[in-house]
């Protein structure tokens, strides 16, 4: 591109266009009189806090290759996941505790064949979960809220039969599966494993939300919305808090939201208060809701979400719990205010303040880096030669993906 | 422990240290739970591209990568301005180790030989290849060190010590200077303190082991010989005064009658004292008629002119020259001398004055005429080194330039008779070249050293200098290997003192023919003639003084040792690096401490 180009007014009117375009999208979540008294209402400060009680945080996340190599028209995909938990320590803050979970890796080959594809999707779901498909449907609760949004009621055949699974090429939609599948089976396997202690408040966090794109269509869901809803049928069965930790909050107008907050801590227009939360409302539970959440689905269904902000220096995080879970335990604000001190308690670490750190340990460990990568795809390739492929076949697939 | 197979090894090798993320023959970087490395620590790598491989890498660098994603200076601002922050304790975070060094090679399994053999490094270790760190502390890991390195280690020879790994040895790794090198030149360099003496005590410790066990027949090939001075009367008792182990005067007590007569008499430790304490110690003395002006040009500055006047000298008068300069005899008025001025004349007699009369205790005199007749150990000391000895030789009494001499005038012996005993193919030949060799020609009038030359042939016949098996001679390799150290090298092997000829440049450039090797043993590398450091094949490097010192060490090894450059810095007591052209590594290790091998606690 030639850089004179941003002095031609027709690029510069299409930019003021567009400029336009975003300023009527965060006016459209302007609040009313109504609804701001009702926002400001909503907004709980709480202690900064530097002391716990007995506390377990689990952090996980996941990721991966997508895809690492092609081979024909077939592609080969990496997944990483890995989880680790930390307990409360007087000495260290959060100390990390062993429970022998390794980290999860699947290499997975896609071909580019209808009917293979099926088979192969199905195979690296259960690897990945350790339980086949229609367990994962059958265990979950994702099927009754399906029902419930929808309208309609699909049988577990159905479902397993209608999964979406994606094109061998489609990289970008098979590494949201894979990615999020890697991390929700690895939050799975920690759910299992974690030790239950009497009066030890437990809690996993996952860098994600609740939502579940697919809930309202009839027939066709993605697996990870099954194992998403798994995931919160374990953790309330072990009492454990399962926490969607998101960075995007995917709200316009946040600024308004940050206005109410400033209003009710009465600081100047400038700071930023920090140490508050708030939940955002809704038509179901709150009988209102932001103009902003309009057609967005926040809270997703089965889900509650807070926005929340520990420090200063890092931005509102969204905070998706389970809709069940927080009817059981969460509608006490003592119990809500209590939940989010725990998360202040674990921002504190030095590498990463304001943030949680054991999902930070999580992310931190399931990323590969560049050499990584070259060095596990150069390996996939000796193994495939030594299994008699030919090495000229493969192609490094990050070039036309442009990943 | 069978270790036939890669996946033996790899259990004996305990848990695993990381996963190879990228290597270059000098570099490894891995992935690593635990970033505990110390300088010198062996790595192990085993790779199953192509047939069955394990590397070893040897680190002489390494650094921790911290976490990949750490940004330090987040962390200190955060430390900074956040008071109630924190730094949570993550269980064994995996980390990168960055480790620089030097792949020493790899071992393949060769199952006509049914053991692993050490090669030079020609490929790499694999990506994500298991990395394993030799830990000290598992004396499985030693054993397999042992055998991945077992031939480049050898299964003969005399033990000197342990493979380093790290700071520590490994046990299970016996590093060995083959008894062959004895008969070749050693170098042995480090500073004062280092520990160079134990390493010699340990080295004749070995020889009168060695030498036992041919004795007993258990082991196959000759006898060694060593001629060790002795300038701080240290290898007779050890440490036994301050209650350390003794020295050889305790391995030779420990000996049975049979075997001090075989492998001790007549002596193990010449004196210049007068009280002896026992009869296999003797009173050390040679005679002025040993002396050549070949030994003093060898230990002593001369002019061109004052060396062929001193050769001159011999010529006419072979071995009572020494006597003829002192006596006056040698003046103006004689004929033959005129053309040397009296300055010459005298300044010999002032460089010869340490062997006058009242002025030395090794020397003796010779003038038969006055009644001073030939009285000298050195055909006794010949004939042992011949038979197979070990003799120490304290020179606390002696000046450093009789030290010297006594050094010079039993090499030069040995060597000449050695060279005579090529030359012979009968007895009688035998009997004729030792006097040639010798400087004796009676036909032409040539004296030479007639009366060590007579006392020689004397023993030969008795049986004593043992050349002839009957009527046959000998040859030279059925012969003790014969080994000679040179204290304080420098002094006799500078450039400058070797200008006109030095009797050790002699046998460094030939001894080796001969069975004959020099054990140069110094605190400088710099200071040794260049000439006789090329000579030098096996090269025992200790802690040295300075960086020129490490420098020269390096560019003179025969075997490169330029990746251990970091390491000789931090030798400590007692280590070495070990290099000879009889091997393709240089092997660390860590030597024998001679109280622990031989001391009251001695296993
Ligand atoms: N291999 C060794 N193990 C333990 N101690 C040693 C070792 N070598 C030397 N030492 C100790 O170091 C000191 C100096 O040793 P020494 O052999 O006299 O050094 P050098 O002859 O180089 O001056 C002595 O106290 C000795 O006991
Ligand atoms: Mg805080």
């Amino acid at each position: 591109m030639k850089f004179d180009l941003h002095l031609r007014s027709a690029v510069r009117s299409r930019l003021a266009e567009v400029a336009n375009e975003m300023s009527a999208w965060e006016g459209s979540a302007k609040l009313g009189d109504d609804a701001a008294r009702r926002l400001r209402e909503s907004v709980h400060f709480f202690e900064h806090t530097t002391t716990s009680e007995a506390l377990q945080c689990a952090g996980v996340d996941g990721s991966g290759d997508f895809p690492a190599l092609a081979y024909g028209d077939s592609f080969v995909y990496l997944t990483v996941a890995q989880g680790s938990v930390y307990t409360t320590d007087n000495v260290h803050g959060l100390r990390e505790i062993d429970l022998g979970l390794p980290a999860l890796f699947d290499a997975f080959w896609i071909p580019e064949s209808e009917q293979r594809r099926s088979d192969t999707w199905n195979a690296a779901f259960a690897r990945l979960c350790g339980m086949a498909v229609r367990e994962v449907v059958s265990a979950s609760d994702y099927k009754e809220l399906k029902q419930a949004f929808s309208g309609r009621h699909t049988p577990i055949d159905q479902l397993v039969e209608q999964m979406i699974r994606p094109n061998a090429s489609d990289s970008s939609n098979v590494a949201i599966q894979l990615r999020t599948t890697g991390e929700l089976a690895m939050a799975l396997r920690l759910l299992r494993r974690a030790p239950q202690e009497a009066g030890v408040r437990r809690i996993l966090v996952f860098d994600s939300t609740l939502t579940l794109p697919l809930v309202t269509r009839r027939d066709v869901s993605l697996f990870y919305e099954h194992l998403k809803r798994l995931c919160c049928v374990e953790a309330r069965q072990r009492g454990v808090v399962l926490v969607g930790l998101s960075k995007s909050h995917g709200l316009p107008g946040i600024g308004f939201i940050e206005d109410a907050v400033r209003d009710v801590a009465g600081t100047g227009a400038t700071e930023a208060p920090e140490h508050w939360y708030l939940k955002i409302p809704s038509e179901e539970v709150e009988g209102w809701a932001l103009p902003s959440t309009e057609g967005r689905r926040v809270p997703p269904a089965g889900a509650v979400t807070y926005l929340v902000r520990f420090h200063r220096n890092v931005p509102v995080l969204r905070v998706d719990l389970d809709a069940k879970y927080w009817d059981e335990h969460l509608r006490d604000e003592e119990q809500v205010r209590q939940l989010f001190q725990s998360l202040d308690y674990c921002a504190h670490d030095q590498r990463c303040y304001g943030y949680p750190y054991p999902v930070k340990a999580g992310h931190d460990r399931a990323s590969l880096t560049e050499s990584e990568r070259v060095v596990l795809r150069k390996q996939l390739i000796d193994e495939a030669v030594r299994a008699g492929l030919k090495r000229s076949l493969f192609r490094d697939a990050s070039q036309p993906t442009g990943h | 422990m069978s270790l036939a197979t890669l996946e033996a090894l790899v259990r004996a090798l305990g848990p695993r240290f990381g996963v190879l993320a990228e290597s270059s023959t000098s570099q490894l970087t891995v992935v690593a739970r635990n970033g505990d490395v110390a300088i010198g620590d062996l790595f192990l790598l085993p790779c199953r591209r192509g047939p069955d491989r394990v590397y070893v890498f040897r680190a002489t660098e390494y650094a921790n990568i911290l976490n990949r994603t750490l940004e330090m200076s987040d962390v200190a601002r955060n430390k900074l301005t956040m008071p109630d922050s924190y730094f949570a304790e993550d269980l064994s975070e995996e980390q990168l180790v960055e480790l620089r060094g030097l792949v020493l090679g790899y071992a393949e399994y060769v199952s006509d030989r049914q053991g692993w053999s050490f090669n030079r490094p020609r490929r790499l270790p694999q990506h994500l290849t298991d990395v394993f760190r030799v830990d000290p502390d598992r004396s499985e890991s030693g054993q397999v060190v042992f055998e991945l390195l077992r031939t480049q280690l050898g299964d003969t020879g005399l033990v000197i010590g342990h493979l380093l790994a790290g700071e520590r040895p490994l046990l299970a790794v016996p590093v060995r200077l083959p008894v062959a090198a004895l008969s070749h030149h050693i170098g042995v360099f480090g500073r004062t303190g280092c520990g160079k003496s134990n390493l010699i005590m340990v080295l004749i410790d070995g020889v009168l082991e060695h030498n036992r066990a041919v004795h007993a027949g258990v082991t196959i090939g000759p006898r060694a010989s060593v001629f060790a001075i002795d300038p701080h009367d240290e290898f007779r008792t050890w440490h036994a005064a301050v209650g350390g182990a003794d020295g050889v005067r305790g391995i030779v007590r420990a000996y049975s009658d049979a075997e001090r007569t075989d492998l001790v008499a007549p002596f193990y430790y010449l004196t210049a004292r007068d009280g002896l304490e026992d009869p296999l110690e003797a009173r050390v003395r040679l005679s002025r008629a040993e002396v050549t002006p070949d030994d003093l040009v060898s230990i002593l500055d001369f002019s061109e002119q004052q060396i062929a006047f001193a050769r001159q000298l011999f010529a006419e008068h072979g071995e009572r020259w020494v006597g003829q300069l002192f006596s006056g005899a040698v003046g103006g008025d004689c004929e033959a001398n005129t053309e040397y001025l009296p300055g010459t004349i005298s300044a010999v007699e002032r460089r010869l004055g340490f062997l006058t009369h009242g002025n030395t205790r090794l020397v003796s005199r010779f003038d038969p005429e006055m009644g001073f007749t030939y009285d000298s150990l050195l055909p006794d000391i010949l004939c042992a080194l011949e038979r197979g000895r070990v003799l120490v030789v304290d020179t606390t009494l002696l000046g450093e330039l009789e030290q010297f001499l006594l050094n010079t005038v039993v090499a030069r012996s040995l060597f000449a008779l050695r060279r005579a005993l090529r030359l012979a193919d009968s007895a009688d030949r035998l009997r004729s070249e030792i006097l040639v060799a010798l400087g004796v020609d009676e036909a032409n009038g040539r004296v030479g050293q007639r009366s060590l030359a007579q006392a020689l042939v004397a023993h030969l016949d008795r049986g004593e200098l043992p050349y002839l098996d009957g009527e046959r001679v000998r040859t030279p390799d059925e012969l003790p290997l014969v080994h000679i150290l040179v204290e304080e090298a420098p002094s006799v092997l500078n450039p400058a003192r070797m200008r006109f000829g030095s009797i050790f440049r002699d046998i460094s450039r030939q001894g080796r023919k001969f069975g004959i090797g020099l054990g140069i043993v110094s605190q400088q590398v710099s200071e040794i003639d260049p000439g006789v450091l090329t000579q030098l094949n096996t090269q025992i490097t200790m802690a040295l003084g300075n960086a020129d010192e490490r420098r020269e060490a390096v560019r003179t090894a025969s075997s490169d040792i330029g990746g251990f450059a970091q390491e000789l810095q931090v030798l400590d007591k007692g280590q070495l690096l070990l290099s000879s052209s009889l091997r393709d590594i240089a092997l660390p290790a860590q030597v024998l401490d001679f109280d622990d091998l031989r001391g009251t606690n001695a296993r």
